[in-house]
């Protein structure tokens, strides 16, 4: 397959990713959404790496992984910390900073 | 690419094995199905309340320390790989690596996010 | 058809079906199901790409540990007795306008931007490679990857924390 189809693969992935951010109510289904469109990207790293023949492109996704499970981990621990003080988890029931 | 033949045949197999036991299974058994039958445990004693609780807030304490460590331990496999190749500099690199996730063990254990209470 | 062809449209399928399932089941359970198979499907795609080491970790880390937080998360926050795990979707219309435009700009970019180069040849281990230039050009990125696992476990750990 050309370098091109796995980037149109990876642009698919990343656009639905972006709808579902755009379009989820609650806060684990936005960061499901965020997940998605990190994935396609991950892919994009390593379609470029694999088709330019240098591994640098590998070792940036793995280190991109890595602080996907860092980000995972602080947003839903704020996810529950939220919940524990206002009881929901939709994202526009969270509206304290509006005055 | 073509190392992965055996993996994807016994993929196939995999599937046939699980597909083809439940549809023979749906083809030859009779069915008859009464109340009793359709309760969790036909022939136990009766659930009280609902399965849909809140759990303990520890299970999810338990699974971040997993999470890092999980990550701790995929750093060091290509660092195996090369061992030999990098001496002792890659050695110092990753004991600074595994020394800083240490202290997140350290602080685990002092705040007692280990005990199950 | 060669077995690089087939296995990348059955991944992309699976892929595609996958991500659309995550945005637009209703339950929250399914959703996370769907992102399951969807990074499983990842680590194919990996696979193909020759990245072996990498289509591991998407499985020992994505779908391994990523997936088990997201559902430790839900049955820790979501207090359901007797209902569903809803979760509903809104502004659907601005939001596939706004993912098909995004989706437009980046494939006309493709189209033109005339990638057509050959893959090269696979030369020596790829994981060795990247054990290599991991601990010797970006040793300084994976020590400080190291500082935002500890920031990132203290942190989360003192934000899910109840209070004594």
């Amino acid at each position: 397959m050309p370098l091109s189809a796995y980037l149109t693969l990876s642009a698919i992935l990343f656009s639905i990713g972006l709808f579902g951010v755009i379009t989820r109510r609650n806060t684990v289904g936005i960061l499901l959404g965020v997940e998605l469109m990190l994935n396609a990207v991950n892919i994009n790293l390593v379609a470029f790496s694999r088709f330019h023949g240098t591994e640098v492109g590998m070792v940036f996704s793995l280190f991109a992984i890595c602080i996907t499970v860092a980000e995972v981990a602080i947003g839903l621990s704020l996810v529950i910390l939220l919940f524990r003080m206002r009881r929901t988890a939709i994202a526009d029931q969270i509206d304290w900073l509006k005055g | 690419m073509s190392g992965y033949i055996p993996v994807l045949i016994f993929l196939a197999l995999v599937l046939a094995f699980a597909i083809g036991g439940l549809v023979a299974a749906w083809a030859i058994r009779p069915s008859r199905g009464y109340a009793s039958k359709a309760e969790n445990y036909e022939c136990g004693a009766q659930p009280i309340g609902e399965a849909w609780v809140q759990f303990p807030v520890g299970f999810y304490l338990v699974a971040l320390l997993f999470l890092v460590f999980d990550t701790l331990a995929v750093f060091l496999f290509p660092w195996a790989l090369t061992i030999r190749a990098l001496g002792v500099p890659g050695l110092v690199a990753m004991l600074g690596f595994i020394a800083v996730l240490g202290l997140g063990w350290l602080y685990a254990y002092r705040e007692g996010l280990l005990e199950w209470k | 058809m060669t077995p690089e062809v087939v296995g990348f449209w059955v991944l992309a399928i699976t892929l595609v079906g996958s991500a659309l399932g995550v945005v637009l089941t209703k339950n929250l359970f399914h959703s996370v199901l769907w992102l399951a198979l969807g990074l499983i499907s990842t680590a194919g795609v990996f696979l193909l790409l020759d990245a072996e080491f990498l289509a591991a970790v998407q499985v020992l880390l994505y779908a391994g540990g990523v997936i088990t937080v997201v559902v430790f998360a839900i049955v820790v926050t979501e207090k359901l007795v007797g209902e569903k795990i809803s979760h509903t979707s809104k502004r659907l219309a601005g939001g596939t306008i706004v993912a098909a435009g995004i989706f437009g700009m980046i494939a006309s970019l493709i189209q033109r931007a005339g990638l057509d180069q050959a893959r090269p040849e696979m030369v020596g281990d790829a994981t060795a490679a990247m054990g290599m230039s991991l601990l010797t050009k970006f040793v300084l990125p994976f020590e400080l990857l190291g500082v935002l696992l500890l920031a990132g476990l203290i942190a989360a750990s003192y934000f899910a924390r109840p209070e004594e």
